[in-house]
C-alpha cells in the first residue's frame, strides 16, 4: 500500500482496496444497492447484510473488469479518454464472462 | 683400428648417435661430446665388441641427455650454457673450422640438433634454435636440411615447435582469420595452403563460427529491419481503419450528446466535424460536384462503402454545404453528430441519421445527405434489411432533397423508383424516412429498430419519405407487424396510419389495401400510413388530404396507395380535426418560422432517446418540408392539405420510430418542408392526421409544381402507406394523437414524453450517477468522460439482473429462501474470480471496506470472541 501523508491514512487503510491512493470513492457504501438488486429479484429473497456486502464484491470486480477492458480498448484507438463507445463495444464480452 | 675406425662415417654416426647434444647446446655438445667421445670409445669399443644395432646407442643416448637435463634443469642454465656455448663454440670452431660441409660439420650439427627426440621439446628446441643462428646457420640449415631424414623428427619438432608456438593461443585466431582470409584470397597462394589447410582443419570450426558471425548479424538485422516494417505497415492499416470506425464512432457519440446537449451540440458537431474533416472534404467535393445523379449515386456508393465514416462525413459536409440555412446547417450538424452517435449505439438509428442529414441539407446538400442517409440508413437497414448500397443511393437521393433531390433523386430514383418499391432500396430510404420522421419517436427504439431498418424513414418526408418510407417499410412491417408489408415501408406506415386513425378509408383503393398489403403500394402507404399514425391530429387533415389524395391517386397510382394511406390515416385523424386546425395554424406557423424545424428536430432529437429517430425525422421534416413544399403551396388554401402534408412528412419519420412524437415531427416535417421550399411549411400541428394526405398532397403539388417533384412523391407516397400500415401495430397512435393536439409548439412535446418516463423509471434500478462513474474511473486510472454513463448504467442492469437470477437460483437450489453469502460465493467461483489458487477472502480483503469485511471474514477479539459469529 502506498504510504500516505495524511494520518488518517491508517484508518482507511482497510477500507479501500488498498492499491491506488484513491480510495475514498470506495468509503462509503454502495447506495440502494441493495435496492436495486431487489429490484431485479424476481422471486421474494430476502438478502442478508452480509450476503449484501458479497453483491458488492461481485459488482465491483465486474465493474473492475469491465473499466479494463474499456480502458484497453480506448488506449487502442489512441485515445486517453474512455468514451460510451469504448465500453459499449467490450461490455457484450465482460457480461458473458461474468456469467457464470 | 677402433680409433680408426672410430673415425670413419659409421663411427661418427655411432658417436653422434650415442650422444645426445646436450640441452645447453654448448654444455651438452660440449660436455656429452667428451664424455660422448669417451664413452662412445668405451661404448663402441663395447659396442663394437657386441653388435649394438644403433638404436639401442639412441637409447642410451636418450636417456642420457634426460639425466643430463634433469640434473641440469636444477643448475642455472646460463652459466652453463655460457661455458657450454663457449666450450662449443670453440669446440665447433675447430670443428668447424676444418671444413664447413664436410660430413663432420654436417655430423656436428646432428648432434646438436639431435636432442629435440627429448620429451622437453621447447627447452630443445629453444636451445637448438638459439644455437642454430649463433653457430652456423647455414651449417645448420644445411644439415637440417641434409639430416632432415634422420633428423626429421628433430625437423619436424623444430618445425611442430614452431607450429605449436603459431597455435599457441593467439596465433590459432590470428591463423583462422588468416585462414579464413587466405581462403578467400586463396587462388595464388601455395604456400599457405599447407598452413591454412593444416590451420584450418584447426580452425575451420573457428572461421566458420567468424564467417558465420559475419554472416549472422547481417541477416538478423535485415530480418528486424523487415518485420519491423512489416509491423509498422501493418499497424497503419489497422489504424486507418481502425481510426475510420472511431471516427465514425466519435461523431456518432458527439451527435448523440449533441442532441442531448443544446449547446454543446454545436461544439461537439464542429469536433466531430474536425474528425471528419478528410471525410468532408471528400463529401464537400462530391456535393460541389453533385447535382445530377451521378454524384449523388457517387454519394450513395460511398456511403455504401463506408456507411459509417461517409455519413458522418456527409452530414458534417452537408451541414458545411448547407449554408443555406445556418440555422439548418447547424441542427443538421447537431443532427448529424447525433445521427451519428446514434449510429453507434444502434444501427437502426443509423438510418434516422441519414434521413436527418437528409433534412439539414439544401439541394446541394440534400443529395448528400441523400447518400449520407442512404449510407446511414444502410448502416441501420443493412442490419435490418441487409440491403445492398443500391437502395442507399436510392434512398439518399430520395430522402436528400425534397425538391432538387426529387429531380435527381428521381434519376436515380429512376433506378430507385423500383428500388422504393424494391425491397431493398425502400428500406433504406424508408428507413432514412423514418428515421427522420422518427426523431420524435426515437423514444420508441424498438420501433426504430424494427421500423428504421425497415421503414422508419418512411415518415420522414412525405415525397421522400414516401419512396423511401416505402422502402423502409418493407423494413418497418415487421416492426408493425405486417408481415407483408415488409415490401413497402408503406406497410408500416400504412399500419400506423392506420392504428393512429380509424384508417377512414377515405381513398381506401388502393391505399388501405396496399398499404398494409402490397409492398409496393406499402411503402407509399407507409410513409402515408406513419405519417397518418403519427399525426392523428391531422385527422381532419386527412381529410383534407384525402381529397388531395384522391386527385393523387388519378396522378400516380403508387401515390393513390400513398393517398390511400393518408386517406386513412386522415380518415383516422377525424377525429383530429380539432387536432388538424390546430396544427395547421401550427403548421402554418411553423411554416414561417424556420427556427421550428430546427426546434422540431432539437425538440425531436432531445426527445428520441434513440437519437437515430430524431436525427433522421430532423432531416426527414427538411426534406420533405421541401417535398411539403410545393404541397403546401397548393394546399394552403386547405388546411387540411397543409396538414396531410406535413403529416405525412411526419408520418414517414414516425412511423420508424414509433410516431409517438407525431406532432413534433410533423411540425419538423412541415418546418423542413418550408425551409426547403421556401413555401410555408405545414408544420404539421396535427401529425397523425395528414401523413397519408401530406403524401398524396405533396406529390399532387410536386406535380403541379415541379415536374421533379411529382416524381418524388410516389415514392414518398408509396413509403407513407408503407409506414401507415407498419403503424397500424405500433402502440405508439395514440402519443403522437395526444402531443399533436396540443402540438402547437414542438417543446412541449418532447417534455411530456421524457416525464412519463422518468418518473416510472426512476423507481427501483440505478445505482447513483456519481458512485458508479466514481467506482468506474477508480477502476479504470484513466480519463473517463461523462458520456459512459448511460451505456454503464445499462451495463450495470443487466449485469444485476443476470446476478439476481444467478443468485436466486443457487438459493432455490439449496431450497432456502434467502441468498446467503455462500450462495455468492459459488457464483464467484463460477465465475472465475475465486479459485483455489485465490480464495474468497483474498477478494474480499481486496475490494471491500472494513465494515463489510468485518461481516465476511471472522476476527477474533477479545474474549475468545469470534465475529461474526461462525454459523455451524
Amino acid at each position: 500500500m502506498p504510504a500516505r501523508a495524511a494520518i488518517n491514512c491508517t484508518n482507511r487503510q482497510f477500507k479501500g482496496c488498498g492499491r491506488t491512493f484513491h480510495v475514498y470513492n470506495m468509503l462509503n457504501k454502495a447506495p440502494k444497492l441493495k435496492n436495486t438488486i431487489k429490484s431485479k429479484m424476481k422471486s421474494n429473497t430476502t438478502v442478508r447484510p452480509a450476503t449484501e456486502a458479497m453483491i458488492e464484491l461481485l459488482a465491483l470486480l465486474f465493474m473492475n473488469n469491465l473499466a479494463e477492458e474499456a480502458k484497453t480498448k480506448a488506449f487502442e484507438e489512441k485515445s486517453a479518454t474512455i468514451r460510451g463507445r469504448h465500453v459499449k463495444a467490450v461490455h457484450k464480452k465482460v457480461l458473458k464472462r461474468a456469467r457464470g | 683400428m677402433d680409433s680408426t675406425e672410430d673415425l670413419s662415417a659409421r663411427v661418427l654416426l655411432k658417436h653422434i648417435l650415442t650422444t645426445e647434444p646436450p640441452r645447453t647446446p654448448v654444455t651438452r655438445s660440449i660436455s656429452r661430446g667428451n664424455n660422448s667421445a669417451f664413452i662412445r670409445h668405451t661404448r663402441s669399443s663395447k659396442k663394437n665388441a657386441g653388435v649394438q644395432t644403433p638404436q639401442d646407442i639412441l637409447r642410451r643416448s636418450l636417456r642420457q641427455n634426460l639425466r643430463e637435463s634433469i640434473s641440469r634443469t636444477h643448475l642455472p642454465p646460463a652459466s652453463k650454457r655460457r661455458t657450454a656455448s663457449v666450450v662449443v663454440r670453440k669446440a665447433s670452431s675447430p670443428m668447424l673450422f676444418d671444413e664447413g660441409d664436410t660430413p663432420r660439420h654436417i655430423l656436428m650439427n646432428i648432434l646438436r640438433t639431435e636432442p629435440v627426440k627429448s620429451p622437453v621439446i621447447h627447452e630443445e628446441v629453444a636451445p637448438l634454435e638459439t644455437q642454430v643462428p649463433s653457430a652456423d646457420s647455414s651449417v645448420v640449415t644445411h644439415s637440417n636440411i641434409a639430416l632432415s631424414g634422420l633428423d626429421l623428427p628433430d625437423l619436424t619438432f623444430g618445425n611442430a615447435a614452431s607450429v605449436a608456438k603459431r597455435l599457441s593461443r593467439k596465433r590459432p585466431r590470428r591463423m583462422v582469420n588468416v585462414s579464413t582470409f587466405e581462403k578467400r584470397l586463396r587462388e595464388g597462394e601455395g604456400e599457405n595452403e599447407e598452413e591454412d589447410l593444416a590451420q584450418e582443419d584447426l580452425s575451420l570450426s573457428l572461421s566458420n563460427a567468424t564467417s558465420l558471425s559475419l554472416k549472422t548479424p547481417f541477416g538478423n538485422v535485415q530480418t528486424e529491419k523487415k518485420g519491423l516494417r512489416r509491423r509498422i505497415a501493418q499497424r497503419r492499416k489497422i489504424t486507418e481503419e481502425g481510426f475510420g470506425d472511431a471516427v465514425n464512432k466519435m461523431l456518432l457519440d458527439y451527435g448523440a450528446s449533441g442532441f442531448m446537449q443544446g449547446d454543446p451540440d454545436f461544439s461537439e458537431s464542429a469536433q466531430a466535424e474536425a474528425f471528419t474533416v478528410n471525410k468532408l472534404e471528400l463529401t464537400n467535393d462530391i456535393s460541389h460536384s453533385n447535382t445530377s445523379d451521378a454524384p449523388v449515386c457517387n454519394v450513395s456508393i460511398l456511403g455504401i462503402q463506408d456507411q459509417s465514416t461517409v455519413a458522418a462525413s456527409q452530414i458534417q459536409s452537408a451541414m458545411a454545404m448547407g449554408a443555406q440555412s445556418q440555422l439548418d446547417a447547424g441542427g443538421g450538424v447537431v443532427h448529424m453528430s447525433g445521427s451519428q452517435e446514434e449510429k453507434n449505439t444502434a444501427h437502426c438509428e443509423a438510418e434516422l441519421e441519414t434521413p436527418k442529414s437528409e433534412e439539414e441539407d439544401d439541394d446541394g446538400e440534400e443529395e448528400e445527405g441523400a447518400g449520407v442517409e442512404s449510407q446511414t440508413e444502410e448502416d441501420a437497414a443493412a442490419p435490418s434489411e441487409g440491403e445492398d448500397g443500391m437502395e442507399e443511393g436510392e434512398g439518399t437521393p430520395v430522402d436528400s432533397q425534397a425538391e432538387e433531390d426529387v429531380a435527381a433523386s428521381s434519376q436515380e430514383e429512376d433506378a430507385a423508383t423500383p428500388s422504393e418499391e424494391e425491397d431493398g432500396v425502400e428500406e433504406e430510404e424508408g428507413a432514412l424516412f423514418d428515421s427522420q420522421a422518427e426523431d420524435a419517436a426515437v423514444p420508441s427504439k424498438e420501433e426504430d429498430c424494427m421500423e428504421e431498418g425497415e421503414g422508419t424513414p418512411v415518415d420522414s418526408q412525405a415525397e421522400e419519405d414516401v419512396a423511401a418510407s416505402s422502402q423502409e417499410e418493407d423494413a418497418a412491417k415487421p416492426s408493425e407487424e405486417e408481415d407483408g408489408m415488409e415490401e413497402g415501408e408503406g406497410a408500416l406506415v400504412d399500419s400506423q396510419a392506420e392504428e393512429d386513425t380509424a384508417v377512414s378509408s377515405q381513398e381506401d383503393d388502393a391505399a388501405m389495401p396496399s398499404e398494409e398489403e402490397d409492398g409496393v403500394e406499402e411503402e407509399e402507404q407507409a410513409l402515408v400510413d406513419s405519417q397518418a399514425e403519427e399525426g392523428l391530429a391531422a385527422s381532419s387533415q386527412e381529410e383534407d388530404a384525402a381529397t388531395p389524395l384522391e386527385e393523387e391517386d388519378n396522378m400516380e397510382e403508387d401515390e393513390e396507395a400513398a393517398v390511400a394511406a393518408r386517406a386513412e390515416e386522415s380518415a383516422s385523424v377525424t377525429s383530429e380535426e380539432e387536432d388538424a386546425t390546430a396544427t395547421r395554424s401550427q403548421s402554418e406557423e411553423e411554416d414561417t418560422a424556420d427556427d421550428d424545424d430546427d426546434n422540431d428536430g432539437h425538440q425531436h432529437d432531445e426527445q428520441g432517446s434513440k437519437y437515430d429517430m430524431e436525427h433522421i425525422s430532423l432531416q426527414a421534416p427538411r426534406s420533405e418540408a421541401a417535398l411539403v413544399m410545393p404541397v403546401e403551396e397548393a394546399d394552403i388554401t386547405e388546411p387540411g392539405w397543409l396538414r396531410g402534408s406535413g403529416v405525412k412528412n411526419r408520418t414517414h419519420r414516425e412511423e420508424a420510430s414509433g410516431i409517438e412524437a407525431g406532432p413534433a415531427f410533423h411540425h419538423l416535417e412541415v418546418s423542413s418542408d418550408k425551409r426547403y421550399g421556401g413555401h410555408p411549411i405545414e408544420a404539421p400541428p396535427a401529425e397523425d392526421a395528414g401523413p397519408h394526405e401530406q403524401e398524396e398532397w405533396e406529390e399532387e403539388d410536386h406535380e403541379e409544381e415541379d415536374a421533379e417533384i411529382p416524381m418524388k412523391t410516389p415514392a414518398f407516397v408509396r413509403e407513407r402507406r408503407t409506414f401507415q400500415v407498419a403503424y397500424q401495430a405500433s402502440p405508439t397512435v395514440l402519443k403522437p394523437q395526444a402531443s399533436s393536439t396540443s402540438n402547437g409548439v414542438p417543446l412541449p412535446k418532447p417534455k411530456r414524453v421524457r416525464k412519463p418516463k422518468s418518473t416510472t423509471v426512476k423507481k427501483g434500478t440505478g445505482l447513483p450517477k456519481n458512485y458508479l462513474m466514481g467506482v468506474f474511473r477508480h477502476f479504470a486510472k484513466a480519463k473517463v468522460s461523462a458520456d459512459v454513463y448511460p451505456v454503464l448504467n445499462e451495463i450495470m442492469d443487466k449485469f444485476f439482473e443476470r446476478m439476481a437470477d444467478d443468485l436466486e437460483t443457487f438459493a432455490a437450489h439449496a431450497k432456502r429462501k434467502t441468498i446467503e453469502v455462500e450462495d455468492v460465493e459459488l457464483l464467484l467461483r463460477r465465475q472465475g474470480h475465486v479459485n483455489d489458487k485465490v480464495p474468497v477472502e483474498v477478494l474480499i480483503e481486496k475490494y471491500l471496506r472494513m465494515d463489510q469485511r468485518k461481516l465476511l471474514i471472522p476476527i477474533a477479539t477479545s474474549g475468545n470472541v469470534v465475529i461474526p459469529k461462525m454459523r455451524r
